[in-house]
């Protein structure tokens, strides 16, 4: 083949890889499973759902539904939404950590298009296996603070990262998470969220400086995930805990906050 | 697992050798007695699980059919991440050439070992985690289809360029495609373009 046919076929072809390049962005490329890629309907989700409850201020009997540990159980994940969206008497769901098996790009992905269909805000802990990888960018990335409080009806809910082994074996923020416990008189009650019961691995249980701070602030009730299997009542001293199951156990609670007492049930989907 | 991986390594080193002998011998075709050590190609590739961009080398192990590429790919810049950088040994078989005029197009199949790296990626467990804690996460088997389309050039050195497009997942998409239902079999995969200058 002379020169000339050469360039013009192969400049064709040359041409259609560089072009297929650029509208490549809205295809199904996948640089690393570790990319910290997210769509942005699916960036800042705990701001967004915060703004949605943040014009109800007055202090009124409510409910909220706690999910934890959902992994890479989709289908499961799914008939738990639907059942959820079932209900007219949530005002939002709380999600105990561990939305992922390996944080993977994909995994946060599937996870957030699966809990998007709720039709009550939701709000989410960091689990151990978010932690993993590249997992903690991806999850700033998708949700937000690791760390955050939110207040509803009188109701401080205090959102902590207390992952210990999976950040490099270093100590969560507990100066954090112990002022933030610290309750002005302007809540009724105050509700930890974290991940870990301090009764689990990763923690010494009544001597861990979790439980530590829990029974300093008189914390009645204290909620997590990571046992995968369903807890409530006291361990240690003050503190009541309630542990989620993982969702293929195929429960979720309802917990209902009604003038700064709470009661739980667990209910099968 | 890690006598699996290591397994496969070794085979794929020894078979390399015995085929790099073969093909040397086969070489009498061509212009320069080819050293053992220089590569057959060097590419470029666009996305495919190992990185926003990837550079790397290939060896045929099997005369031009099954080929072993060592890459070399970073989606630090791209992600705003210290560390995400990824090595990947590439197994590449052209299942059948088409001879088209002066064009060989080749559909092509294969197995990317990936060693991904961040600041969380473990193939040996830190001691303070209980013993199997956690799977590996390093290494992720990436299986793959596509085709490439290549055409000789009449230089000395290059001696042909190709390119080609690929399409890939990894072993937990695979998974996940497979054991769930929300997970759908066309949601798993990827696309990844390349070009190689061939010696």
């Amino acid at each position: 083949m002379i020169r000339r046919d050469f360039i013009k076929t192969n400049g064709l072809v040359c041409l259609s890889a560089i072009l297929g390049v650029f509208p490549g962005c809205s295809l199904p490329y996948e640089y690393s499973p570790y990319d910290n890629k997210v769509e942005s309907k699916f960036r800042d989700l705990t701001s967004k759902n915060l703004d949605k409850i943040k014009t109800t201020d007055n202090n009124e009997t409510f409910k909220f539904a706690f999910i934890t540990d959902t992994h890479t159980f989709y289908d499961e994940f799914e008939d738990a939404v639907t059942a959820l969206n079932a209900r007219d008497d949530i005002d939002f769901v709380i999600h105990g950590g561990d939305l992922t098996l390996s944080a993977l790009h994909k995994e946060f992905t599937w996870f957030n298009e699966i809990i998007s269909r709720l039709n009550v805000p939701f709000f989410t802990v960091i689990g151990n296996h978010d932690h993993l990888s590249n997992g903690e960018r991806l999850y700033h990335t998708s949700f937000g603070e690791n760390n955050y409080t939110f207040t509803y009806k009188g109701c401080k809910f205090v959102m902590f990262d207390n992952i210990v082994w999976e950040r490099k074996n270093t100590d969560p923020d507990f100066d954090w998470f112990n002022e933030n416990l610290k309750n002005d008189g302007s809540a009724d009650l105050v509700i930890p969220v974290s991940h870990i019961p301090p009764y689990s691995d990763q923690y010494d249980g009544e001597d861990s400086i979790l439980n530590q701070i829990l029974e300093n602030n008189n914390i009645k009730l204290s909620i997590h995930g990571h046992t995968h299997s369903f807890y409530h009542g006291k361990k240690y001293g003050k503190t009541d805990f309630l542990v989620g199951g993982d969702i293929a156990d195929n429960h979720y609670q309802v917990i209902t906050i009604d003038n700064g007492n709470y009661s739980i049930e667990n209910i099968a989907f | 697992m890690k006598k699996y991986i290591l397994i496969i390594l070794v085979c794929s080193c020894c078979f390399n050798l015995s085929a790099l002998g073969s093909n040397i011998n086969e070489g009498q075709t061509d212009s320069i007695k080819r050293k053992w050590y220089l590569p057959r190609d060097a590419k470029i590739q666009y996305a495919g699980n190992i990185g926003f961009l990837s550079a790397g080398i290939t060896y045929y192990l099997a005369k031009d059919w099954y080929r072993l590429s060592f890459m070399y790919g970073s989606t630090s810049m791209h992600s705003h991440v210290h560390t995400l950088n990824t090595v990947a040994f590439k197994n590449t078989f052209l299942i059948k050439q088409f001879h088209i005029g002066d064009f060989v197009v080749a559909p092509t199949a294969g197995l990317s070992i990936n060693f991904g790296s961040t600041h969380n990626t473990y193939r040996n467990l830190p001691s303070y985690f209980p013993n199997d804690y956690y799977f590996q996460n390093k290494i992720h088997f990436a299986p793959f289809v596509g085709a490439m389309v290549y055409h000789p050039l009449p230089y000395k050195i290059i001696k042909g360029i190709d390119f080609y497009t690929e399409i890939g997942t990894i072993d937990n998409y695979l998974l996940e495609g497979i054991r769930t239902e929300y997970v759908k079999f066309y949601d798993i995969w990827n696309l990844a373009l390349g070009i190689s200058i061939h010696f």
